[in-house]
């Protein structure tokens, strides 16, 4: 499995689940803010990924999923990101606008933050810990 | 009315009840695959079963399935075995409930929890469940059990009728929701039918019940479930999404 595979079958997911049109689609292109996927189509695409690979994305548990990830550390303060939790997320996504990633950032904003790479390499991560 | 349920998959919650059973009954009459979901032991199944054989259906439509509502492992577990089975799921009928006649400073803890878990927490776990089905095919209907107490009436069954209530707002909202996805939400408010539940109303009240309503009689289950098979099927309805359908003679007029 590798990234252009994996983007190529998210594109056609994000065609299907919502008025993207394919040529929209590039890995920069935030899901929300850039291509306009809301919220409805959003739990289309995620449960159609998670279909199609056997993996649990997790990003209706963002926060309890990172916690696992981050071993007993916790990732955010009501709902407030820590210093950790922020180290994190850069380490995990440098493909975002890191400006964005900066103390103050609540949980609830991360969906805004990903871009359909980040997507990509979720699927993939997901991917290899189930194998 | 060709309503073209046939080889629909059509999940009925609460099958054993006294509507469940002929909502059930109704369906296998479409040739529909039935999933007759039940919690506990399959000998409540046992009148359901000699009805669909004195009715002389065919069981090969007939599928009962145990699951407990209240546990989100059980309705995945049971909600996986039917994508395995039949691939997808058409319709979910959300009819299992439970009413608490008292009046309202009576009502303890537990029974509070047991009439919010019966009719709103369960079915909002199984809607959520079954909808993500529902979103990948995009297609469904989702027909909601609720009652003419939502709306009006409701002295005595108070926090039955506030759950009702929210039964109908959940619907309106998801039907709002679900529409670009091509999922219809509907719902169904029985006014006083004929079954066991409605049986000790009935003693009591009955001829103030019959004087109550326009139509001077009590409906019964397959009114009922007539009112769900329409509403259910895109051939007759694929327009209506979101209404709370008396099926109440006009008592709740």
């Amino acid at each position: 499995m590798n990234m252009e595979e994996v983007f190529e079958k998210v594109s056609e997911v994000i065609v299907d689940a919502s008025d993207v049109e394919a040529d929209e689609i590039s890995l920069d292109k935030r899901l929300i803010d850039d291509l306009d996927i809301d919220s409805i189509d959003m739990m289309e695409l995620i449960y159609s990924i998670e279909k199609i690979y056997g993996v649990e994305l997790e990003i209706g548990d963002f926060e309890g999923a990172m916690n696992r990830e981050m071993n007993g550390v916790p990732f955010a303060k009501d709902n407030i990101i820590t210093d950790e939790g922020l180290q994190k997320l850069r380490e995990l996504m440098p493909e975002v606008d890191q400006t964005k990633i900066q103390p103050g950032l609540a949980v609830y904003n991360v969906p805004f933050l990903f871009t359909v790479e980040s997507l990509c390499k979720l699927i993939m991560r997901k991917s290899a810990a189930k194998n | 009315m060709n309503l073209a349920l046939s080889e629909k998959v059509v999940l009925i919650t609460g099958s054993n009840g006294g509507i469940g059973q002929d909502i059930c009954l109704s369906f296998l009459e479409e040739k529909s695959q039935v999933v007759a979901l039940y919690r506990g032991s399959s000998d409540k199944l046992k009148d359901l079963e000699s009805e669909i054989d004195q009715a002389g259906l065919s069981r090969e439509f007939y599928h009962p399935m145990s699951v407990d509502l209240s546990s989100g492992e059980s309705i995945n577990k049971c909600i996986e075995e039917i994508i395995q089975k039949f691939g997808r799921i058409d319709v979910l009928v959300n009819n299992a409930g439970t009413t608490m006649e008292k009046p309202f400073l009576s009502l303890k803890e537990d029974e509070l929890e047991l009439v919010y878990e019966a009719n709103m927490l369960s079915l909002t776990k199984l809607t959520q469940r079954v909808l993500k089905e529902m979103l990948i095919l995009k297609s469904g209907n989702i027909v909601n059990v609720s009652s003419v107490v939502s709306k009006r009436y409701g002295r005595g069954v108070s926090y039955y009728a506030s759950m009702k209530a929210g039964v109908n707002r959940l619907t309106q909202v998801l039907a709002t929701e679900m529409g670009k996805k091509n999922i219809r939400i509907n719902a169904v408010c029985p006014g006083v039918i004929e079954t066991k539940l409605s049986g000790a109303l009935q003693g009591r009240h009955h001829k103030l019940l019959v004087s109550e309503t326009p139509l001077k009689r009590f409906g019964k289950p397959t009114d009922v479930a007539n009112a769900i098979k329409f509403l259910a099927s895109d051939n007759v309805s694929s327009f209506i999404t979101g209404v709370t359908l008396d099926v109440d003679g006009g008592i709740g007029l």
